[in-house]
């Protein structure tokens, strides 16, 4: 599709140690009603092109969207190489770069960008339709589909095609509670090709979150303070990639802002606790054969019977660190440098069964489902909120609470993870991590957690 | 671009449809430090093209990075509109208006910077944060000039044309366990070294936290923390969109005391040096004031003119983009200054919470104002003075049943993002360490 030598020889020529270019096209669509009627259709086709340069320990980087300035990218980004190795004190070697020639063929029944717009038009007003209830006061439903076709050379020959078909569901429900206005909300996300979204309930994933809005209805304000926490597959994931997964990219801790830093081998949490990072999960957000720097991405066992095994690499990163590099380095589009991220996270399965994580509860939290978290990595403090969670009264779970958060510092809460379920699953939630304005899809697979423990934030009076 | 313009509206013509037209030019240059080095930098160059087709009660939209390569665009919108359901009411182009310009948007100075001088300003920045403490660790760092170039057209004759720069600068500090950052952002040219010095202090000042009991107390916040806020809680709950569809606590109130009448609120899009200032909003009407709270009593919601129409209003020239129909958003949101100095605002209080940040305000139920959020980079104040930063805490409270008592506000204005306002202080807030 394009000459990369062309562009790259005359610049290896000159002294660039190293360049990649990637280039991504991208086509996609989204779908929404509100109230029983489409409220918009959108459709986009974006290009664009990236070229990094590396030379003596600097990167220069430039990007563009128009075919005509590519010439233009590979110049500037060598120029700023130059001008930065001037500037840059401490030299690195990369090391372990890509050689892999490869074009992958995710086996698809359909791209989901070319099944026809008044079918997926249709599709998004039975999804409404589905979700006109009692006592909802409005409703909202969006259904997007994309196709992404990505390129990836370099100067040592790597020269990859990867494309990336993915869906997502979004919807929400507003109506007047107990406690003022009540917003309840479901979401999925997946890739994979136009059969993984008809292969969907819709009719059961209308219900869920119509139970969910019920709840919210009726729920109370949450009491503050400390108690036991049983939290489910959702927000266990959410908990996992926040608080654990951020502090173990490389980047963070070699900015010495991780709270992991100088813990390589060390324990950190109970011996029943194993967490890895997997882009093999098949249809979850964060499923890909190469990352954004053409390396093969594979499973990376990130802590081990409790003690943290290894850190999330990029190339850079794992030059820096000589490490293993371990396939994260991954960027939102070329138009950014690809940087240490998570892919699907992974808590392996305990022995108990769910129903067990509640006994002997006399009085605490069931947490469901996350609208998200943040996390400071340099402490290890973080603070999320669950979409839904109820009291657990003598091992029961009995009335629903609204707005609950939690607060804690990892260091300190992992080592109270009492029991972990066997009941994990993909949470298909469909997330999208945010990091240095960068977003890019993960995913999560794991269990019920009980951490004997945490901080609860209620509500004020 | 002026060719691809009247090309699409030339195919509209001919097949019957309006069309909106918004294409945007992007040059960045930026230089990015990681743990007290220079990491990198970046120069860019995007072009964006939207689409919006229209006729009657339907419509379709596309874009595309492609810009000469508009005829594809132009037929998936045409595509789109064709297969779409009618939404409730028209579509209403903008008409043609005298526009006036937004003062202070645009620096020659700051377009034309060499790449050499950018440079200078970001190392200068990145000293000044070392000067304050030498073990200080600069973690990361960003400093960037853009350049942005807009262009809109509609079926209706309405073309306009805005220009401006933004030179930005953001840095973060690490000493130990304490962390201390800052950001600057401006269309014309300034220096990082202000910055560059508060994230290093900041840093110092976050030394050994101490642990802080459970409470009720007063809570200030600094500007990013005051701005987060009013941005997750706030500006939601004016625009009309949300309001018509219930979704806003402000919901029915117009005419109405709402909050405390210390509070007075407008969006402007004229704002002279706002940092979203422009002539005209995103579907092209006029940019404008529009008072939204005065002195604690609703005036207004924020309107395009699909909302407005609904309302029988006009539009305050917040479209926001010709993505959506609606589509309603602030430009520059002011919350008026006060009376009292930031000194002042600590002086008085004789004991209370000091946030300069918050965490996880995207958490806030906009609809119900209701925020459980952290606080971070955070002080206890006690007879009037900063006694000592503060560990891990979180607040809770509902935004808006604090706005109705909030007495305290700051003369100290400042804008970063949508929000401009001074730092302000809450009633009774509970803290729970």
């Amino acid at each position: 599709m394009i000459d990369f030598a062309k562009y790259s020889k005359p610049i290896e020529k000159q002294g660039a140690e190293y360049i990649d270019l990637r280039i991504m096209e991208l086509t996609s669509e989204a779908y929404s009603a509100k109230d029983g009627n489409i409220s918009s259709v959108q459709s986009m086709e974006h290009v664009a092109f990236g070229a990094r340069v590396f030379f003596k320990g600097a990167w220069g980087f430039a990007f563009c969207t128009e075919m005509s300035d590519v010439d233009k990218i590979f110049s500037s980004a060598w120029r700023m190489a130059k001008l930065n190795s001037i500037k840059i004190k401490e030299r690195f070697e990369l090391k372990n770069v890509s050689t892999i020639k490869d074009e992958v063929n995710h086996q698809i029944k359909q791209n989901p960008v070319d099944i026809p717009s008044e079918e997926k038009i249709k599709e998004v007003l039975e999804i409404d339709r589905l979700l006109k209830r009692d006592n909802v006061k409005s409703r909202q439903s969006e259904i997007g589909f994309s196709s992404r076709k990505s390129w990836f050379f370099n100067s040592s020959g790597a020269d990859i095609f990867e494309p990336r078909y993915a869906m997502a569901i979004r919807l929400s429900l507003v109506g007047r509670g107990k406690t003022g206005l009540v917003n309840s909300f479901n979401r999925t996300g997946k890739t994979g090709g136009y059969e993984i979204y008809t292969g969907i309930n819709k009719t059961e994933f209308c219900n869920h979150l119509y139970k969910k809005f019920k709840n919210a209805l009726k729920a109370e304000k949450a009491p503050a303070g400390r108690f036991p926490i049983v939290i489910d597959n959702g927000l266990c994931g959410v908990f996992f990639h926040e608080a654990v997964g951020h502090a173990c990219e490389a980047d963070a801790v070699l900015e010495k802002s991780s709270v992991f830093q100088k813990m390589l081998g060390k324990k950190i949490a109970p011996e029943h606790l194993t967490l890895v990072d997997s882009p093999n999960v098949l249809n979850e957000g964060g499923h890909f054969r190469y990352d954004d720097e053409g390396m093969p991405a594979g499973e990376t066992f990130l802590i081990t019977n409790g003690k943290l095994t290894s850190y999330i690499n990029s190339l850079e990163s794992s030059s820096l660190m000589n490490a293993k590099p371990t396939g994260n380095g991954r960027a939102m589009d070329p138009t950014h440098m690809p940087i240490p991220r998570m892919t699907n996270t992974v808590l392996r399965p305990g022995r108990f069964s769910r129903d067990e994580l509640f006994e002997g509860i006399k009085n605490g939290i069931y947490a469901c489902g996350s609208s998200g978290g943040v996390v400071e990595p340099i402490n290890g403090n973080f603070v999320f909120n669950a979409e839904e969670a109820f009291m657990i009264e003598n091992g029961k779970i009995t009335k629903p609470l609204r707005d609950v958060s939690l607060a804690g510092n990892i260091m300190e809460i992992l080592p109270k993870i009492e029991k972990i379920a066997n009941d994990d699953a993909p949470n298909f939630w469909g997330g999208r991590c945010g990091k240095q304005e960068q977003l890019v899809p993960v995913g999560e697979k794991t269990p019920h957690i009980k951490i004997s423990e945490a901080i609860i934030g209620g509500k004020s009076n | 671009m002026e060719k691809v313009i009247s090309g699409i509206l030339k195919k509209a013509e001919e097949n019957h449809v309006d069309a909106s037209i918004s294409i945007g030019k992007e040059k960045v240059l930026s230089f990015e430090y990681n743990r007290d080095k220079l990491k990198g930098s970046t120069e860019g160059n995007t072009s964006l093209l939207e689409i919006r087709l229209s006729k009657g009660k339907k419509y379709g939209f596309s874009t595309t990075t492609l810009v000469n390569n508009w005829e594809r665009c132009f037929d998936r919108a045409l595509k789109i509109m064709r297969v779409s359901k009618p939404i409730k009411h028209d579509i209403i182009l903008a008409e043609p208006k005298k526009l006036k310009p937004a003062e202070g948007i645009y620096s020659k100075t700051v377009a034309e910077m060499p790449v050499e001088k950018l440079f200078d300003k970001a190392e200068d920045a990145v000293a000044e944060a070392k000067s304050v403490k030498k073990e200080i660790l600069v973690i990361s760092g960003k400093f960037s000039r853009e350049e942005e170039e807009t262009l809109f057209a509609n079926s209706n004759g309405v073309t306009a044309a805005d220009k401006s720069t933004t030179l930005s600068g953001s840095i973060e500090c690490g000493l130990g366990t304490a962390v201390g950052l800052d950001g600057k952002s401006s269309h014309s040219d300034i220096n990082f070294i202000k910055t560059g010095k508060s994230a290093g202090q900041m840093c110092i000042d976050c030394l050994n936290p101490k642990p802080i009991k459970t409470m009720r107390t007063g809570l200030i916040l600094d500007y990013f923390a005051a701005s987060d806020l009013i941005n997750a809680a706030l500006v939601p709950a004016v625009l009309s969109e949300n309001v018509q569809n219930k979704r806003s606590y402000l919901s029915g109130k117009l005419g109405r005391k709402v909050f405390a009448d210390s509070i007075t609120i407008y969006d402007d899009g004229l704002l002279a040096k706002g940092l979203n200032s422009g002539r005209i909003d995103g579907e092209g009407s006029p940019s404008q004031r529009t008072e939204i709270i005065s002195k604690g009593v609703l005036k207004n919601y924020l309107y395009d003119l699909y909302s407005a129409k609904i309302d029988k209003k006009k539009t305050t020239g917040n479209s926001s983009s010709i993505a959506k129909v609606p589509s309603v958003g602030v430009s520059n949101f002011v919350m008026k200054p006060g009376r009292y100095s930031r000194e002042e605002i600590i002086r008085e209080t004789k004991n209370g919470i000091l946030a300069e940040f918050l965490m996880g305000t995207h958490f806030v139920n906009s609809v119900t104002g209701d925020a459980s959020v952290g606080v971070s980079n955070a002080f206890y104040v006690e007879d009037g003075e900063i006694k000592h930063p503060i560990k891990q805490a979180m607040i809770s409270l509902n935004i808006f049943d604090a706005l109705k008592k909030i007495e305290i506000i700051g003369n100290n204005m400042r804008q970063e993002s949508d929000v401009v306002c001074p730092t302000i202080k809450l009633e009774g807030v509970q803290i729970v360490a």
